[in-house]
């Protein structure tokens, strides 16, 4: 083991061939040992969704490749140490310049975002749909929530800035085209304004705006409906969120904290959720800030049909088509109207005629983000059943 | 199955290593066919039959014409033997032929007679095969080969897992001598794992971001000169480095299971002329081409007119070889005509100038990937004339849907490392501080192999980019 000086000596130092030779098989076999022996986990809490699963090899999924299919996926899935590898690669990634990962940038001040889509030469399904409920409503507003990326361009990466402008032209392209019985409540300005005043608007880690963004939002709309907006103050609920993005981006630069808007008084309130027996008297969920997704601690999910009556009798009534944007909304209108019903068109299986003839004469607000009005197809299959 | 894929890597190769290397000596043959069988039919076990019928068919013929061969005393008998292997390579062509090329040449003909295109799913490794198969046939004819006796044997040598579906394509002759005998020693393991994990690397981390940036330029749509330029240059790295990785890689399992496979790259991308790079790039299969092909035509002998239509017939069915389609064709005849031009026109110049050689060469290699990606004229036409200045000198592609506009600083901060590293990875100098760091510093050797790993292992299980390019072939 000592001093080797001839190249043809060396090859008899057993120490040296062991490693040389047999480290390299003996570590690879060992972590296929215990990646096999590991049990399979369900649900990855960092990537927000199910694992896959060992497939099943009935039904002829062999013979038609159905079974080796789900196997890569399984094996990629439960792969051990996934996460720690996970975080490894983007810290890899960093060290080499990259600032993408799994199609989310690595902006400044610990942000991460992903690139907002663009509105195309077709018109979105969510646009025909909205003129189908011309038909059926007469006051109709349209919030479609502007991305971080939309709004705080300049912590994007330089090269990543340079479509923003067109993006937002094409938007606003967009709604200039719909019928002028649409309100179009553009909140964009109003969320640069706040972003620049110092406020945090979207999540570090999540594609959804805060609950102060959504405070901006508020303000608009109640602007719009020649109502008052009333003060809130916020209560941090959740620290150490690290959202969707993180989970897609393979880690969290910083995390964030979930706030939750709280009024001088609390309105007393009833939801019921479509499908649901009973009713709660919250629309909190606390439980979710332990749990894997924090951000559903605003009404504990989506759901496809909740309505909330308030004590504020008189106030009016509001029928709401969403996504979870509106979650963090939510908060804001109990406090200004009677009765709010607000429907996520994803989850949605009731009936149109029922649904047109039950909520005929009501205020309609359509909040959507910019993606999924660009993108969604459940909204017109809702409005043109 | 491929080798770039979590279940080849953590199910089946530490599977079939403890099996492999604790089974006696007499099953080991045994096991690598089982295994081969079943590496082939994980996701498409239909074309296991295929492959099995062709083993039994080759098997047949060798030994028809092995046994015509030992009775031949007169001009009859080497004429059994001229019919004997005439129908095995008409049988060996037409299964090429019918699960490769049927759907082309009906679509082809349905210009101009109504016929339905048949549509067959290209069975995977079918182009390799065969072409091992008919080097088998071949030379039991007139190689001086023995046809081999051994069933299983025969088998191991159509279905060896380890080249079967991207090559390099091994002829007969330098196997038949290992397939009996393959020793596995530690020199050999040491070395096999190292080319493996080579290879690996060389896929996973090189040339699969090369292939990303490459798609991205190709979709985004946008192509101006800068843009083509760098798809192209990403294009010509992502097959280089995917195609030669997966050699490597293919070597270096041989050898973890005793045996030695030709060398298939040899820094093509140095090259000094389109002549030096045919004999650096996919070494195997023009080796084929000039043994089975080539030289039973005449090669160079019988004047310049045959030697040219020769090379021709040879380029042209080369690039067939690789697609049954227009593009493929095109790129095959592009290469016949330069080494025609190369032979007889500017050959002698061109290699007393190395620089001018290389940056010559590049380009046309270069163009020739370009003919070579695009399976849709169309869009070949237009992204060549971009390459020409036709797309114009943009550098942002505008909006470019869901992943935000390709700009320079993208392809700058996303590729530039990786981009830098292939390039400093065909260089010559960079093999051989390889093999030095190899023979010297095995510990070192041993570090960084490890290290490549664990990355590959990352990119494997966070990028789901990992494309398989030769199921054409």
């Amino acid at each position: 083991m000592t001093d080797v000086k001839k190249g043809g000596r060396r090859k008899k130092d057993p120490a040296r061939k062991l490693i040389c030779v047999y480290l390299i098989p003996a570590v690879w076999i060992a972590f296929a040992l215990i990646n096999a022996l590991l049990p399979a986990r369900a649900y990855s809490d960092r990537e927000r969704r199910s694992l896959a699963q060992f497939p099943s090899a009935e039904n002829g999924a062999v013979l038609d490749g159905r079974f080796e299919e789900g196997f890569e996926e399984y094996a990629k899935d439960q792969v051990a140490g996934r996460d720690a590898l996970m975080s490894a690669y983007c810290a890899v990634k960093s060290a080499t310049f990259n600032r993408e990962n799994g199609g989310v940038y690595r902006c400044a001040d610990g942000y991460l975002m992903d690139m907002p889509k663009v509105p195309g030469e077709k018109l979105p399904s969510a646009y025909s749909a909205l003129l189908r409920a011309c038909d059926i409503w007469q006051d109709i507003t349209l919030l479609a929530v502007p991305a971080a990326a939309d709004v705080c361009s300049d912590l994007l990466p330089g090269y990543a800035r340079e479509g923003t402008q067109d993006r937002l032209e094409a938007f606003s392209e967009l709604t200039d085209k719909l019928p002028s019985s649409v309100n179009v409540c553009d909140v964009r300005d109003a969320l640069l304004k706040a972003y620049e005043g110092g406020t945090q608007v979207y999540y570090r880690t999540d594609h959804h705006w805060t609950s102060a963004g959504a405070y901006e939002a508020y303000k608009e709309l109640m602007k719009l409906w020649g109502m008052e907006a009333k003060e809130y103050k916020l209560l941090p609920v959740c620290g150490g969120f690290g959202g969707t993005l993180a989970a897609k981006y393979g880690t969290a630069l910083k995390t964030d904290t979930i706030d939750i808007p709280v009024p001088d008084r609390m309105p007393m309130i009833l939801v019921r959720i479509s499908g649901q027996t009973g009713y709660t008297t919250t629309i909190y969920d606390m439980d979710a800030v332990d749990g894997p997704d924090p951000y559903t601690v605003f009404m504990g999910g989506n759901y496809g049909e909740v309505t909330i009556k308030t004590s504020h009798k008189g106030a009016g009534k509001l029928l709401v088509f969403k996504d979870s944007y509106f979650n963090a909304l939510l908060p804001y209108l109990l406090d200004d109207f009677e009765e709010i019903t607000f429907i996520d068109p994803r989850f949605y299986d009731g009936d149109a005629t029922l649904l047109a003839s039950q909520y005929r004469d009501r205020k309609v607000l359509v909040c959507y983000s910019r993606n999924t009005f660009l993108e969604d197809n459940s909204f017109t299959l809702v409005i043109e059943q | 199955m491929v080798f770039s894929s979590l279940t080849f890597l953590l199910y089946f190769l530490p599977t079939l290593w403890l099996v492999y290397y604790l089974c006696p000596a007499s099953f080991k043959n045994g096991v690598l066919l089982v295994a081969s069988l079943f590496f082939y039919a994980w996701g498409e076990p239909v074309y296991l039959l295929l492959m099995l019928f062709s083993i039994m068919m080759n098997y047949a013929f060798g030994a028809l014409i092995g046994r015509a061969k030992e009775a031949a005393v007169t001009d009859a008998d080497n004429k059994l033997i001229r019919l004997h292997l005439g129908l095995a390579v008409a049988a060996n062509l037409s299964l090429l032929g019918l699960f490769k090329y049927a759907g082309f040449f009906t679509g082809v003909l349905g210009h101009i007679v109504p016929v339905e295109e048949i549509e067959v799913a290209l069975p995977i490794g079918i182009s390799f095969y065969t072409f091992q198969a008919l080097s088998y046939v071949v030379d039991v004819a007139g190689g001086g080969v023995k046809p081999q006796r051994n069933l299983l044997s025969f088998a191991l040598y159509i279905t060896m897992f380890p080249q079967l579906i991207a090559g390099p394509i091994v002829v007969y002759k330098e196997m038949q001598d290992q397939l009996g005998d393959h020793p596995v020693t530690s020199a050999k393991l040491r070395r096999g794992m190292w080319r493996f994990i080579i290879g690996l690397g060389k896929k996973v981390l090189l040339a699969n971001p090369m292939g990303q940036l490459f798609t991205m330029i190709s979709e985004c749509g946008e192509w101006s000169f800068g843009f083509t330029w760098i798809g192209a240059a990403a294009f010509t790295l992502q097959i280089y480095y995917d195609f030669s990785g997966y050699s490597d890689m293919a070597m270096g399992l041989g050898e973890m299971f005793g045996f030695k496979f030709p060398v298939n790259f040899n820094a093509p991308y140095t090259a000094k002329s389109v002549t030096d790079f045919w004999r650096r790039w996919h070494i195997t299969l023009s080796s084929w081409f000039r043994d089975y092909v080539y030289i039973p035509l005449g090669g160079n002998r019988g004047g310049v007119k045959k030697h040219i239509r020769n090379l021709l017939i040879v380029w042209l069915l080369t690039g067939f070889w690789h697609g049954a389609g227009w593009n493929f064709m095109l790129w095959g005849v592009y290469y016949g005509v330069l080494l025609v031009l190369e032979k007889y026109v500017w050959g002698s110049r061109i290699e007393a100038h190395p620089v001018i050689g290389h940056i010559y060469t590049m380009f046309i290699v270069i163009v020739g990937w370009v003919i070579f990606a695009f399976t849709d004229m169309g869009s070949m036409g237009r992204f060549l004339a971009g390459m020409f200045g036709a797309g114009g000198f943009s550098m942002t592609a505008g909006i470019a849907g869901a992943a935000g506009s390709v700009t320079m600083g993208r392809i700058l901060s996303g590729y530039g490392v990786t981009f830098a590293l292939c390039l400093i990875g065909v260089l010559k100098g960079t093999g051989r501080f390889l093999k030095n760091l190899y023979k010297k510093h095995a510990y070192i050797t041993v570090a960084w192999l490890l290290a490549v790993l664990v990355l590959c292992l990352m990119a494997l299980v966070h990028d789901s980019y990992n494309p398989f390019l030769y199921f054409r072939f």
